[in-house]
Formats: structure tokens, sequence, C-alpha cells
């Protein structure tokens, strides 16, 4: 089963074409050695584990799994709990085929497509597989929510109906936060989404609230909509300025400074730098980020933050030239993280535009725009709407 | 073909410390998105930045550098433009200082991927003559690339081994390929390049270098033996390590250029099979160093669908699925343009091309719906016009105007396209917007509609969003203006501020300077011109030229100054020192661009004209001597002949006033001669020369006591050459003539005289026209009369007998007699005679009969002034005759009566207030001096 705020934390991109060969090639390497043989389920969790850098896949029966934690016995009975923070991807055993086409027409971004295809794959499922009825549930809400934002705007009240609709069912599943984020999205012409979104995230932090990961994804998934407000507001600066005790707060917690939470700590002293210089304590702000980048210099997800929020701060201080490259290494080389990278684009864009190379601006945002592993990202949907509206990226 | 993993051997790995960010993989990372020109413009940044680079990255920079520009030059549009890339590459190389191993590795690599390139691209070529002469330049860059790795092999450590034999290998299998197949020379190629490549790839443990050579063995086999080529290309396909991956992009390339070169070769080419693997390739082709391997493969593609639209019936053309081929190749033509390269223009033909044929050319210009279709419109009307206008040269005459007719409708469909491109392009910074507007001018200059060429050039400006764009626009506006009545007038000055206002730093900006500094000049503005065109930054191509003219404007400025003063040019002055420092810059910067040596010798003419004008006449001499040295080495001038002229004269000029000048001012005269000037040519050359000294010694005449020692030096000098002159044997009537005018500009006249008469004399009876003569007539009579004014008794007399011989002469024709001057010895002479009241008389109708013609006629004005002058000394003499004494008295009266009437008109001109100053400071004029003064005083 999956968690989408994980994948935000760790790849912030669908399931690709490797993804889907690497799976493959797992499941035929179980069958081929015969461990698949007499378990009773197959069920596969597709993880990071900080620890060792690296993706782990654990095949067993999933029994349960909810916003915090997946319980998983794997074929040699040895039961596990993995973290839903981790979770990349997860494959149940009993899907019907229809799934896979269904991911199919997703990954090409064929909305309706996409919504046959869950709908044909909720009529082959049987009431007994019910983690798999929710997922599967869960897809056609979502992928309603993201025609509606995509192409179809009509669609967005019966796409935030759904999405309220399953939330309410299914208040701390593992899907939650990211049905509160698609909440988010669709409604966001509505005063009501926000508040609803922000309701339903306190709601979520309600059900486990002495669990530090899942109180750090609400907070960070609640900052990271703040700062999209800040970009998209008349007053950035303003904006950015107001996030600080936010951050601040979520940054001073000593038990977040190992474990899963780490990245986001990272992610989140990086962004305390940028509230610190839009307050105008500019040398603070770039010392910190320069510590941060001392201490975390094999981490590209750690640098990519760093070197885009030293473009921010500068570019905010009225040195543009030096902004300008900041955001090139996020784009030509710390690229493994699409929110960042996107933002680094889409900034780019305003640099090179500000500093007379047109030409080069355009070509940012068309690299911004074209590229599918950015089209989950808010800068990205910013450049969208931007273009749409024939207005300059941001205000 | 050298890629990535050789790259990285190259460049060395740097690896990043704590205080410094990993460089290499931001240019690394920039270079594999096809931003080479934009991690140039990181290296700019790292030089700039304050602070100190790591020794490690300063040392290789230059390498970095010269990687990065090598991947723009490959990437230019234009051939032309691709070879200058090249050819500046490789002399940049040898001043890079590098060791000579790595300067054989980056000159070999340059000729070996250009090379590549010329022969790609010749394989596409559809005219024959051209693909030769492309597989010609192909094989001459390749033979370079081979000369290099083979002395680089030879002198190669271990770690270079591999990448020599590597890059020989490749070489010598580009080389046979480009030679016919059963060439021997070809196959020996082959067997070479197989046997370097073969090392490599088979080292073991496998290196990239090996894996690298893998790939172009699959190369070398492929079409020679298929099965091993296929053994080749598997085993490094079913390599997994990541380290192999760029060599079977490598190989793929390889065998899809192989399948296309090969498509019409019965059996060899499956169409749908090329079209996958060639899509599946592109998609991962950022992935890849080279740039133009994905912009050829590209171009293959959508030749492909291309040509399969073609090979469709018409009737069949309308079906979905062939339009669909259509659009793809357009679709892919549109991509290879989009990508810089020389493919680009290829592209451009073939989709105009495809768009002709597939009749799309033709409907209404109202029904199209988007830019760029009106685009693709209006370029295709354009192209049809272009061709027929060719045609139409070789028409017969009375089929011209129908085909006149269809030019001026494909104008009216390119124009119309276009104004509805405009209409519909989304905003300014659409990809069409400037190919547009480009068209549009081109229309506008093709019928000769400059206001409406000048908008489109201005709207450019305006709203362009590129700095060089802007430039480039407001550059070529200012340059169109110069058609329009009075070269823009005004509204061009105008245009030329506000371009200096948004842009003071731009090129554009100093273009307009120096049509703003020219206009001032021409207006006689000087001090404006020398501010603005001081202004002039330094890159500006025509920055010696801007120079050039603000020094000379800076002289005029002092020399207005010092003649409004009455002082010597050689009084300092702030416009001085600059004219001095900058004139000599200017000529030298002038001299080194050789584009325009016109430009240069006239400034080098000014300069010594500026010299002799200060009294440095060795100085001058010395300037001249490279122009004069030309003119005698070349049979033909190497200058206007204006120009050549006005170079001998000042030279002349300047050998005159050096007192060792008069052998030097004989070879110049000589030169003259050599440079086979007319008799006429040269006789006005003397003329001219004669009027400008006399000029000479008038300018310092005027210049009062302080420029005496400069006056008393030419007058000497000119003594002294003329002397030389007549010592010169046997000279020509011209050269008589001008000694005898240069004797009477001396103060000789009786030598003049002398002269002129002995001429007369000798062309008695004939062989000299009757207008020439009658010239040489008023010229003994003016000079006989001045001999007889500046001596006396019975010598006088004489004198005065032979002018009146001449007058009478003159006057036998009855035109000579009504004209001014012969009228002026007329009166003169009866002056002479003391006939003072006659000639008082006759002075006042010449000057009454002058007076209407003054405003129309300047060149009368000084007949007048002298008239007016000749008239006083008339009265003079009169009142000097009369014995009695209040006859006299009155006679005295009436003279100083009109001296001070002159003197209220202000003489005329200054040349002539002076001489009726001197006139009445000699002690003859005591008398008339004191009536003067007396009349002054008694005047309210």
């Amino acid at each position: 089963m999956s968690s989408h705020w994980n994948r935000l934390l760790w790849t912030q991109r669908p399931m690709g074409r490797m993804d889907l060969r690497c799976l493959v090639f797992t499941w035929a390497a179980l069958l081929l050695c015969g461990q698949g043989v007499g378990a009773e389920a197959a069920d596969r969790v597709d993880a990071f584990d900080l620890a060792r850098g690296q993706r782990v896949v654990h095949v067993g029966t999933i029994r349960s799994e909810d916003a915090v934690r997946i319980a998983l016995t794997t074929q040699a009975g040895v039961n596990l709990t993995i973290p839903t923070a981790s979770v990349l991807e997860v494959a149940y055993d009993d899907a019907p085929a229809e799934l896979l086409l269904a991911r199919n027409q997703e990954r090409q971004r064929n909305w309706a497509a996409a919504i046959e295809q869950y709908e044909a794959a909720s009529r082959s499922v049987g009431r007994e597989a019910r983690l798999l009825r929710r997922h599967i549930e869960f897809k056609r809400a979502e992928m309603l929510a993201l025609r509606a934002e995509d192409t179809d705007r009509a669609l967005a009240e019966r796409a935030a109906g759904e999405l309220r609709r399953w939330l309410q069912e299914n208040p701390s599943a593992r899907q939650s936060l990211r049905a509160i984020e698609m909440l988010h999205r669709v409604d966001r012409g509505a005063e009501s989404g926000s508040k609803d979104a922000a309701a339903m995230l306190q709601g979520l932090r309600n059900t486990a609230p002495q669990d530090p990961e899942l109180n750090v994804a609400c907070d960070w998934l609640q900052i990271q909509w703040d700062i999209e407000a800040a970009f998209t507001g008349t007053d950035r600066a303003e904006g950015l300025r107001a996030l600080e005790p936010r951050l601040a707060a979520l940054t001073q917690k000593p038990d977040r400074e190992s474990g899963s939470l780490a990245p986001v700590l990272v992610a989140a002293r990086a962004w305390l730098a940028v509230a610190v210089a839009a307050g105008g304590k500019v040398d603070d702000a770039l010392t910190t980020l320069d510590q941060l980048a001392g201490q975390h210099g094999s981490d590209r997800r750690a640098l990519a933050q760093v070197h885009l929020c030293r473009g921010l701060v500068l570019r905010g201080t009225g040195r543009p030239r030096e902004a300008l490259w900041e955001f090139a290494w996020v784009e030509a080389v710390y690229a493994e993280e699409p929110t960042a990278r996107a933002l680094a684009l889409l900034q780019l864009a305003e640099v090179q535009r500000e500093l007379d190379q047109p030409r080069r601006a355009r070509v940012t945002l068309e690299r911004l725009k074209s590229d599918s592993a950015l089209m989950d990202t808010w800068p990205w949907r910013l450049a969208q709407r931007s273009a749409q509206a024939g207005a300059p990226s941001t205000p | 073909m050298m890629t990535l993993p050789l790259l990285l051997a190259w460049l060395p790995l740097w690896a990043g410390t704590a205080s410094e960010p990993p460089h290499l993989e931001l240019i690394q990372g920039l270079r594999q998105r096809g931003d080479a020109e934009w991690a140039l413009d990181y290296l700019d940044f790292l030089e700039t930045r304050s602070v100190p680079l790591p020794d490690a990255v300063r040392r290789d920079l230059p390498q970095w550098r010269l990687q990065l520009r090598v991947d723009v030059a490959l990437a230019a549009r234009e051939l032309d433009a691709l070879d200058r890339n090249v050819q500046a590459i490789l002399g940049d190389l040898e001043r890079l200082g590098s060791d000579r191993a790595r300067l054989q590795v980056d000159e070999a690599r340059l000729h070996s991927e250009y090379g590549e390139l010329l022969a790609l691209l010749a394989l596409e070529l559809r005219v024959p003559a051209l693909r030769l002469q492309l597989s010609a330049a192909a094989r001459r860059q390749l033979e370079a690339a081979a000369n290099h790795w083979r002395a680089l092999a030879k002198d190669a450590g271990p770690d270079q081994a591999a990448t020599a034999a590597i890059g020989l290998g490749q070489t010598l299998l580009l080389q046979s390929r480009l030679l016919d197949a059963d060439d021997r020379k070809a196959g020996e190629q082959w067997q070479e390049a197989e046997r370097a490549l073969s090392r490599v790839a088979e080292q073991s443990p496998p290196t990239p270098a090996a894996y690298l050579a893998q790939a172009w063995l699959v190369r070398a086999w492929t079409g020679v033996d298929e099965r091993k080529a296929d053994e080749v290309f598997r085993k490094l396909l079913q390599e997994r390590r990541t380290e192999a991956q760029q060599a079977q992009r490598l190989a793929r390339f390889f065998r899809l250029g192989e399948t296309w070169r090969r498509r019409l070769e019965p059996g060899r080419y499956n169409k749908t099979l090329f079209r996958t693997e060639a899509e599946r390739w592109l998609a991962e082709a950022h992935r890849d160093a080279r740039p133009f391997d994905a912009i050829y493969l590209r171009f293959c593609l959508a030749t492909s669908f291309g040509d399969d639209f073609l090979a469709q019936e018409d009737a069949g053309r309308a079906a979905s699925t062939v339009k669909s081929l259509l659009d793809r190749a357009l679709a892919e033509y549109d991509a290879v343009q989009r990508g810089v390269g020389p493919f680009a223009q290829l592209a451009d033909e073939r989709r105009l091309a495809l768009l002709t044929r597939s009749g799309r050319g033709e409907g209404p210009i109202e029904a199209v719906a988007t830019a760029s279709e009106c685009l693709l419109q209006a370029r295709l009307a354009w192209t049809k016009m272009a061709e027929d206008e060719q045609r139409l040269a070789t028409l017969p005459e009375r089929e011209r105007p129908e085909m006149q007719q269809h030019i001026r409708a494909h104008a009216a469909r390119a124009d119309a396209a276009v104004q509805r491109g405009l209409s519909l392009v989304a905003g300014k910074e659409a990809d069409e917007w400037l190919p547009l507007q480009r068209l549009r001018l081109d229309l506008a200059q093709r019928r000769q509609d400059w206001p409406a060429a000048i908008t489109v050039c201005t709207e450019v400006w305006e709203a362009a969003p590129d700095q060089a764009l802007r430039q480039n626009a407001a550059i070529e506006a200012l340059r169109l203006m110069v058609r329009l009545p009075d070269r823009g007038g005004a509204s061009r000055i105008e245009l030329a501020r506000r371009v200096i206002q948004r842009e003071p730093q731009s090129l554009a900006a100093d273009f307009a300077r120096e049509i703003i500094g020219l206009d001032h000049f021409e207006s006689a503005r000087y001090a404006e011109a020398a501010a603005i065109l001081g202004e002039v930054g330094d890159r500006y191509p025509r920055q010696p030229h801007c120079r050039y003219f603000a020094a000379l404007a800076h002289w005029q400025a002092h020399t207005a100054a010092c003649r409004e003063a009455e002082r010597p040019y050689t009084t300092a002055s702030k416009e001085l020192e600059t004219t001095r420092a900058w004139l000599p810059e200017a000529l030298a910067r002038l001299e080194a661009l050789e584009s325009d040596r016109t430009t240069a010798a006239a400034a080098r003419l000014d300069l010594a004209q500026i010299q002799l004008a200060l009294d440095q006449p060795a100085e001058a001499s010395a300037t001249l001597a490279p122009l004069l040295e030309r003119l005698e080495k070349s049979d033909k001038p190497p200058f206007p002949a204006a120009l050549a002229g006005r170079v001998l004269e000042t030279a002349l000029r300047a050998a005159l006033m050096r007192q060792d000048g008069g052998q030097a001012a004989l070879s110049v005269l000589a030169l003259l001669q050599k440079q086979g000037m007319s008799t006429t040519g040269f006789d006005d050359l003397l003329q001219e020369l004669g009027r400008q000294l006399r000029q000479q010694l008038e300018d310092l005449e005027r210049q009062g006591p302080t420029a005496d020692p400069q006056l008393a030096k030419l007058k000497q000098t000119l003594e002294s050459f003329v002397g030389q002159v007549e010592k010169s044997p046997s000279p020509s009537v011209e050269v008589r003539q001008w000694l005898a005018s240069m004797h009477l500009s001396l103060g000789r006249p009786a030598r003049a005289a002398e002269l002129y008469l002995a001429l007369l004399a000798e062309h008695t009876g004939g062989g000299m026209d009757e207008a020439r003569k009658q010239g040489l007539r008023l010229q003994a009579l003016i000079a006989c009369r001045q001999a007889a004014e500046a001596s006396g008794g019975g010598e006088r007399q004489s004198w005065l007998t032979k002018a009146r011989e001449r007058m009478r002469e003159l006057v036998a024709d009855p035109r000579a007699a009504r004209s001014p001057l012969v009228v002026r010895e007329n009166i003169l002479l009866a002056q002479l005679g003391g006939q003072y009241v006659a000639a008082i008389e006759q002075w006042e109708g010449l000057r009454a009969s002058l007076e209407p013609h003054l405003v129309d006629r300047p060149d009368l004005a000084e007949i007048y002034h002298e008239a007016a002058y000749h008239q006083f000394r008339a009265m003079c003499g009169a009142a000097a005759a009369v014995t009695e004494a209040e006859p006299r008295r009155l006679a005295r009266q009436r003279a100083a009566q009109t001296y001070l009437l002159i003197e209220r008109r202000g003489f005329g001109t200054p040349a002539w207030k002076t001489r009726f100053e001197a006139f009445l400071r000699t002690p003859e004029q005591r008398d008339i001096h004191e009536a003067v003064q007396q009349m002054r005083e008694d005047l309210p």
C-alpha cells in the first residue's frame, strides 16, 4: 500500500516505467526462487530504507495499514512494521489486471480512461479484500480530482465531494494525507476547500497525536501549502516571513534529528533560512545554508534544498546573477527532488527574464511545463495557470 | 565519435571540498541538457567571482571552456559560421599553452567531429556538386585528425594510449567510408582501424574505453561482415554495467544510421522498425554529449515520413493516414529547425518543398487558424516568388507580363499571410513573432517602401525580447533611414537619441552616437560632435572611425578658436592636445582594420595636413611617406584618384615648407607624372598648389607678427624650390606657367612677366589654342602691370608698354573685353599712367555694375572689394597729384571720406581690411591717414 505524502518526501513522482520494470523483475525473481510457493499472499511493499540509503522491497501478507504504519508478515513468518512515511509503493497480491491497466492510463495522464479502469477494477474485487477496495476507491477519487484540476474544472465539486466522503469513511488510512492534499488542490477555488482540508488534516493528526512521524508529515504538508500561497500571493516576502515560527517549531524538536524524519528536517531548516532572510537577516540565513551544505555534503536531496533556498535568498536580496547559478545546480545536478527542481526552474525563468535573457527564460519554462516528472508539483501547476492566464509565471 | 566517458577522462574529475561545490558536475549537467552556451556563462561567472578558485579548478578552466566552445561551434546553424568557429578554436588552441599531447587530442577531436558532421551532411544533400564539395572538405578534416591521432599514439603514455587508438580507429573508419568500397586505400584504412579498435575492445576487465571501442567495431563490421557486426552488437547490449550504457547507445545510433544509409537497397530497410527505434533513441537523446547526433537522426526520421508521403499518388494524399505522415514529417523538420545545427537549413528547405507538393500552401489565408501556419504560408509564397523572379530573367518578352502577375500575386499572398500571422500571434515572445516581422521587413524592402521597413525595425526594437535582436533592429532602422529624403533628417537623429537613452551600453547606441556625431560634424557643431563621438565604446567595430572624426572635430574647434582670437594654430589648447592624442591612435586602429584602407589613408592625410598647419613639415612628410610609397609601388592609385591627388599636393606642400624639401618636392612632381595624370590634371594640380600656397601665405600674413618667422621661412623655401624647378631640364609648358605664377606669388612680377612673355612668343604662330593663349596673355598682362608698379623710371614705362600691348591683344576679342578681370586691368593701367580721375570714375562704374550680382555671385565680391581698394588708392594718387593747397585738402577729404565709408562696411573681408590698413600706414599716405583720423574725431 502506498502513502502519497511519503512519495512527496522521498521521490515526489508517480510510478515510472523503471518502477514497473523493478516490480516485474522482483516478482519474477520471487517466483523463480520458489519463495512465493505455498505462501498465504505476496503483497509487496516498496519502501525507502534511510539507514541503507536505498529502496527495499518487503513481500508477505499485509495485516493492517494506517496513516502511521503498515504491519506485514513476511513469507518467512517474520512480523514487520514499516513506517508509512517511508513507503513508496504498495502492490496487493490479489490486485486484478484492470489495476495495472489503470496505472498505465494514469502514467499517460489519461484521467478519464484511468477512472474507467479503476471502476472496472472495483467491480472485479470482492468485498473481503478490504484494503484493496479502499485503495481503488481512493484512486478513483484521486483521478477525478486530477481530471478536474487538469482539464475539466466543472468536475471539481464532484471530485471534492468524493474525496470528502472517502476521508470521512477512512480518517486514518495510508492514503489519507494524499487525499487531504488532493482535496486542498481541487477545492482551491472554493473558500471552503482550504478550510476543509485544514480541518481534515487536524483530524488526521488527532488519530495518532503521539506519533512524531505523522505529526511531522502533517506539519510539512501545511507548510508546503503556505509556501505555495506565499509564491502565489501578492507579497511573497511577507508570506515567507510569516512561515518562520512554524518552521522554527518544526526544526527545534530533538527527536526528529534522525530516522525517517531527517530529510524533512533538512528541508525545513533550509526553508527556515529563507523565512529568516525575508525578515532581513540575510547573513544569518546564508550561514545556516552553508552549514547545512557542509553537514549534508553527500545527500543530493538535501543539497537540492540548500541550493534552491540559497537561490531564493540571493534573489530576494537583489543578487539575481548569483541566484541564477544556485537554481541551475538544482536543475542540472541535484534534480532528484521534483518539487525543488520545479520551483528552481520557475525561479530560473524569472531570473533569466530579469537579466534580459527572455529566450532562455522561455526555454526554461518550456522545460518545466513539458517534464512529466514535474507534473505533480505545485510550481508546475503554477506555471500552467500563469501560461493559461497569459501573465508572467508569478507575481 | 568522441563521447562522454572519454571526455570525462580528459576533464579531470575534480572532487568538491567542503567550501566548493563540484563545478564540473554543473558544467556536465548543463552540457547534457544542450546548454553549452549557458555552461560557458558559468565559466565566466566562476572567473569573475570574488572568492578565489581552487588551483585545480583554475588550471582546468581553459580546457572546459574549449570543450564547451567545441559543442557550441558544431551546433552553428550555417556551414560558414561553423567553419569560422572551428578555425577560431583551432587558432585559440595554439594559444592555450597546454601540453603537446593534450593539444593533439583536442585538435584531433575537433577535426574528427567536424569531419564526421560534414560527411553526414554530404550524405543528405541532393545536389551532386555540393555533395562532392562537402565530402572533400570532410576528407581533409579527417586526414588532419588522423595525423594528430597517429602523433599522439606515438608519444602517448599508457593513460592516453586507448584514447589515441580509439580516435585513430574511428577517424580511419570514417575516412574509408568516404572512399569507394573497391578503393584499395579504403581497404587499408579499414584494416588499420579494425586493428586499433580491437586492441582496446579486448581489454580485460573491460573499461569504458573498451566498450566505446566495441561500439565502433559494430560500425566497422556493419556492411562488411553482418554476422560479426551482430555478434559484437549483441555482446555489447548484454553488458549490464552502467559504464557500458554510453557505448550501447552509440552502437544503436550506428545501427540506425547504417539502416538509414542503406534505405534504398532492397530488403535492408524496415521503415516501421527504423522509426520505432529512432524514436526510442531520441527519447533518451538528452543523455548524449553530442547534440548533432540527435539532430541528424531526427532529420532522418522526418525525411523518412516525408518521403513516404511524397511516394503516395496525388489522389491518395487526402487520406487521413497519409496526412498524418505529412504532419509527422513537418513536426520533425520543425524540431530540427529549432535545434541549432547545420541540418536546420536543410530541414527548412525540405519542409517548404513538402508543403508545396502537398498543396497546403494554396488555401485562403483568412482560413488559416494559427500564427505558425501563417508563417509557413508566408514563407512558401516568398519562396515561390523568388523562384518565379529567377525564371523571369530567362523568359521571352511576351511571356513576362503573366509571370510578373504571378510574382505580384505571391508577394500579395505573403504579405496577407504575414499580416494575419501577426494578428494571431500570441504575444511578442512567441516563436513566430520575429520570423513574421523579418518577412514583413523583407517584403517592405522588396517594394522599396522604406517608411514601412523602418516601422518594422522600430517595432522590433521596441518589443523584441532579446537584447541582440533589439540592437540589430535599431541599427537596421537607422541604416534604412538613410534612404529617406534628407537621410531621415531630424527623425533619424531623434531615433538615434532614443536608442542611446534606452540602451546606452549597447552597440546600437554606439551606432546612434556615430550618426549624431557626424550630423553635428556636418553642421559644423564641432564641440558637440567631438563630445558624442568620444563616448563611443571600444567594442564598437567602427570605434576607430568615430575616434578619427572626434579628433577632426577637436581640431576644427581649435582652429576656429584660433582664427577668432587671431592666434597661430600652434597656440596650446585642450582641443589641440586631444587631437594630437586621438588622431594617431585612431590612425593606428584604422590601419589595423585593413577593411577600410581608404579611410585609413584619409586619416593619415588629415594627420599630415594638421602637422603642416602646426608648422611640422618634417613630421607631415614622415606621416605621408607610407602613402607615397604605396603610390610609387603600384601602377594604379591604391586609393581613389581624388584622394591620391590630395596626398600628392600635401606631400608637395610639406616638402616645400621644409628647408631641405626641394628634392623631395621634385620627386613628388615626378610621382605625379608617373601616376599618369593628364596634362590638364597636372596643370590643375600645379594651379591648385599655387593657390594653396598663396592661401597659406595670406593665412600667415593674417596671423599677424607672431607668424612672421613662419612666413619668412615659407617664402625662403618656396624660392629655393622654385629655383630648383627652374633648373630642371626642358620643363613643360605647364611647369613654366606654374613657375611664373609662383614668382608672382613670391613678389617677383618681373621674372613672372618674362616667363609669360617668353611662352607667348614661342607660341605666336600656333601650337596652342586661342583660349589658352588668352589666359596666358591675361597672366602676362597682370605680371607686366605688377612689374611696372614695382619699378620706376624707364623700366616702368617699358613694362607699361608691354602691358598695354597685351591689353590690345586681349580686347581684340569682344568677349574678353567684358571680362571683369580685363576691365580691372584696364583701369589699373590707366591709374598707373596717372589718369586718376578717369580711373576713379571707372572703378565707381565697375562697382556699380557688380553690386546687383553680389548676392548671387560670391565670386564677384572679391573683384568688388578689390575695385573699392583700387578706387581708394586712385583717390589717394589724385590727391597727391594736386599741387594747390585747397583743392589738395579737398581731395584728401574725399579720399578720407571714402575710406571711412568702406571701413563702415568692414572692408568686405578681413583680408581686405589688412590691405587697406597696411596701405594707409605707408609713409606716402601720411596726409590721408591724418585726414582720416581727423574726420573720425569730428564725426559724432
